[in-house]
């Protein structure tokens, strides 16, 4: 019989959720789905799989079956792998099974000849994607967290200059501060966000000394 | 479950293309661990604003009776700032107690800022660009007046040597 806890040296975010009782495994659900969603429809997308269904309906339904699963993240805890690579492989699985399931049902293959929009393999765009998806989290987090503190004008002031590219001169006549002023408001918020959007590769299975190597591995398959 | 509906995502950033989000993904970058850091940490505690006046009331900044005076009002002069500059970085590199070298380090930051706020002058062999966001980092942690004096200084230009 496998062992029904989750495993207590697997100190993360998940690891702690899932030993935690109450809703803890609905964040979880809440996270996995909310992060991982765009990537795993941009990879079906690339897959030649595609005929199977709509993408979001297959995403949906692979989330339904998988995350149900009791020992489904105590197994990726001890895959090693990063949750993406995990969601990736165990959603191949669930493809393989939605095809078999069309078999019994007499469900013919659709057209496969049609090219994908990327030269990238499935893989790459799912990295991409995911890169995508992480930086939309951190982004909502940190206004959240700016919000929360009273730091609204900072979140609005880093939106400005790091996701607009205005510069200082013309914020500082948009929020009515000085440029040195404005260069500080977005640099706190840029904190927050460095903060917050670590934490979602630690999510991810990054070890913590080793965040700036995933983040230069996923801008390499970017291509930033 | 409503899996569809928890799979939605922030509508502000729901168009965000691969570039933005490449360029936005690099801010999570921090690189190697600078010395200064450890001030930054120190300034971000929640005591942080407390810890700097009384660090700015004992360390190399007490040569000035009035250190808000000497270095956000600008009375010390370009020589005073030096000699602040340096002992902190004396004291930074012979002392083995943290509390003393962060202490130190503070110092030697507001002189170089004060330098360069009030007399244009780049009192140390960093480079602009190495120097510039370190200080910045700095003002985004400490108290209102310092933080002014800090972010001024990044974007103040200094006269050629």
């Amino acid at each position: 019989m496998r062992p029904n806890a989750f495993p207590t040296t697997c100190h993360t975010w998940i690891g702690d959720r899932l030993r935690s009782a109450g809703e803890g495994r609905g964040e979880v659900n809440q996270h996995v789905m909310s992060v991982y969603a765009w990537p795993l429809t941009v990879y079906f997308r690339g897959t030649r799989d595609r005929w199977l269904g709509e993408p979001d309906e297959i995403v949906q339904g692979f989330f339904a079956d998988r995350l149900a699963r009791e020992h489904f993240f105590a197994d990726w805890l001890q895959s090693g792998l990063p949750l993406r690579r995990w969601l990736m492989n165990a959603f191949c699985f669930y493809l393989n099974e939605v095809k078999r399931t069309g078999k019994r049902n007499r469900v013919e293959p659709g057209p496969t000849d049609e090219q994908a929009d990327s030269s990238a393999t499935p893989e790459e765009m799912l990295d991409r994607a995911f890169v995508v998806s992480i930086v939309r989290k951190a982004l909502q987090q940190t206004h959240e967290r700016c919000a929360v503190q009273g730091l609204e004008h900072h979140w609005r002031v880093f939106v400005r200059h790091h996701y607009q590219s205005a510069g200082y001169q013309q914020i500082s006549k948009e929020f009515g501060v000085d440029a040195p002023r404005a260069a500080v408001m977005a640099r706190t918020a840029a904190r927050k966000f460095r903060e917050v959007l670590r934490d979602l590769l630690v999510r991810d299975g990054a070890a913590p000394d080793h965040v700036d190597n995933e983040i230069q591995t996923l801008l390499e398959v970017s291509g930033a | 479950m409503n899996f569809k509906s928890s799979a939605r995502q922030d509508s502000e950033f729901a168009n965000l293309s691969e570039l933005d989000a490449s360029r936005l993904f690099q801010i999570g970058l921090c690189g190697p661990r600078r010395p200064v850091d450890a001030l930054i940490d120190r300034l971000s505690q929640l005591d942080g604003h407390h810890w700097l006046d009384s660090a700015l009331s004992t360390g190399t900044a007490s040569m000035f009776e009035d250190p808000e005076n000497a270095l956000i009002r600008g009375s010390a002069t370009l020589d005073q700032l030096k000699r602040m500059k340096e002992e902190g970085k004396s004291v930074i590199k012979r002392s083995r107690d943290r509390e003393t070298r962060l202490n130190a380090l503070a110092s030697y930051f507001l002189a170089i800022a004060a330098a360069m706020v009030h007399h244009r002058n780049l009192i140390c062999s960093r480079r602009r660009d190495e120097l510039n966001p370190v200080l910045l980092d700095l003002a985004s942690v400490a108290p209102g007046k310092w933080s002014d004096l800090l972010s001024q200084a990044a974007l103040t230009p200094d006269s050629p040597r």
